[in-house]
């Protein structure tokens, strides 16, 4: 039995075909099948705190709760305070190895440098948070929403149906295959049952900028927030999905992200640079296109229990933290990942239905 | 004399349920402190000047005697 709270599992029951979807779970199985399977199915996770995750998340959350105190009637002053004061209980006990690179840049004194930086750099923001109809700040937007068509394995044939000639006959209602043939004529059948493909996820901030509604980004980095930078997010798998996801959850008027970078300085005052990512109807349709193909692969992987490496990617991003396991033999693979990796108990693996 | 460095690093891990809001609270002078603090560091290096090393004294200094505080722990060290 469920307990209360408990998120609902992002797989088919008694499957690993995976209906629920979030970008980074799509990032992961476009990037490589191994990683999705690493990370999503076998629950595996660096030993170590994720120092750029933690890091990640407390600076979206003290500017979320920045805008949160702004909307409800504080100034700026008051605001900063309300948002400083709730990230130092947050990370009163957060010590990372400063002398990591990654701890050198991201820490606890970082951290409140460039929340605060933020804040005053933007205190006239020209992009306004849009507040939703109960009163609250667009921030941290949840978003949930079907696909037209699922999982082939969450359509089941329906038992038997009787045809022209009066013999039963199985019905197959997968959505779009036409499967009752009438003495020539075919019938086609919408699903009547089954599980669709599910996308979920969180929009950081909705906005409205120069009269039309974005959808904001925040991000960090050590590197220089330039066109170089800029350029990643288009294509880009998150940024297609928030825009779609803007639209459906706004009604179509969503145009692209605003990217709002941040980057961490240690000799320098913290730099902040915005750049936007547009999508046009046509681009949209063509990464849905595309997704489904790709779902329909983590389908078919799921199904025959085997997740191919797509050995061109272990070099992205700063180098796959899986490859020191991925270049050992097979055999001796599990121990690899035993000594240098958790596995985390089902309930705390990434988990695209998990609210926030 | 305890470096300045140190001070941030002893107010930043007090107990944050000290830090209250609440206006003339000693505990919102030591949020405000840690704010000015930053506020500080950021105008340091926007007026050209590097951060200060471990040993280089203070470029901003904390009143902890005016904030009620004294460190009553060993300060932690960090390389930042």
């Amino acid at each position: 039995m469920k307990k209360a709270n408990q998120p609902l599992s992002p797989f088919l029951p008694g499957t690993r075909i995976q209906y629920a979807w979030d970008s980074t779970s799509i990032g992961y199985i476009k990037t490589c099948p191994r990683l999705y399977q690493y990370i999503m199915l076998d629950g595996w996770t660096p030993k170590e705190d994720s120092v750029h995750l933690r890091f990640g998340q407390e600076y979206h959350k003290a500017l979320e709760e920045y805008d949160g105190a702004k909307i409800s009637g504080q100034n700026h002053e008051e605001s900063v305070r309300s948002s400083i004061l709730n990230l130092l209980h947050r990370i009163h006990d957060w010590n990372p190895d400063v002398s990591t690179r990654a701890g050198n840049y991201k820490n606890p004194r970082t951290l409140i440098q460039l929340v605060l930086d933020y804040l005053d750099k933007y205190r006239d923001d020209p992009a306004q948070t849009i507040i939703r109809e109960d009163g609250s700040a667009a921030t941290e937007v949840s978003f949930r929403f079907e696909l037209d068509w699922g999982p082939e394995a969450g359509y089941q044939p329906t038992p038997i149906m009787m045809n022209a000639e009066g013999l039963e006959e199985p019905i197959d209602i997968r959505p779009g295959r036409i499967t009752y043939v009438d003495k020539g004529s075919s019938i086609e059948l919408k699903p009547v049952q089954g599980q669709p493909y599910i996308l979920c996820g969180h929009l950081d901030r909705v906005v409205t900028f120069n009269d039309q509604i974005m959808v904001m980004d925040h991000k960090t980095t050590t590197t220089a927030a330039g066109s170089y930078y800029m350029n990643q997010w288009s294509p880009n798998n998150q940024m297609s999905l928030y825009t779609l996801a803007g639209q459906v959850v706004l009604g179509g008027v969503i145009k692209g992200v605003i990217i709002s970078a941040a980057q961490i300085l240690l000799d320098k005052p913290n730099a902040f640079e915005r750049g936007f990512t547009f999508r046009t109807p046509a681009q949209t349709e063509e990464w849905i296109q595309d997704l489904r193909i790709h779902l329909h692969m983590a389908e078919q992987y799921a199904t025959i229990n085997y997740w191919p490496q797509n050995d061109t990617a272990c070099d992205k991003f700063g180098g796959c933290k899986f490859r020191g396991v991925c270049s050992k033999d097979p055999s001796v693979r599990e121990a690899f990942l035993k000594a240098d990796f958790i596995k985390l108990p089902e309930e705390e693996r990434w988990n695209p239905l998990k609210p926030r | 004399m305890t470096d300045e460095l140190n001070d941030i690093d002893y107010l930043m891990t007090l107990d944050p349920m000290s830090l209250s809001t609440a206006e003339g609270t000693l505990g919102r002078k030591r949020l405000d402190a840690i704010i000015a603090y930053h506020r500080n560091q950021r105008a340091v290096k926007e007026a050209g000047g590097k951060r200060p090393k471990k040993d280089s004294g203070p470029a901003v200094k904390i009143d902890l005697q005016a904030l009620g505080l004294k460190p009553v722990m060993p300060t932690i060290k960090r390389r930042i």
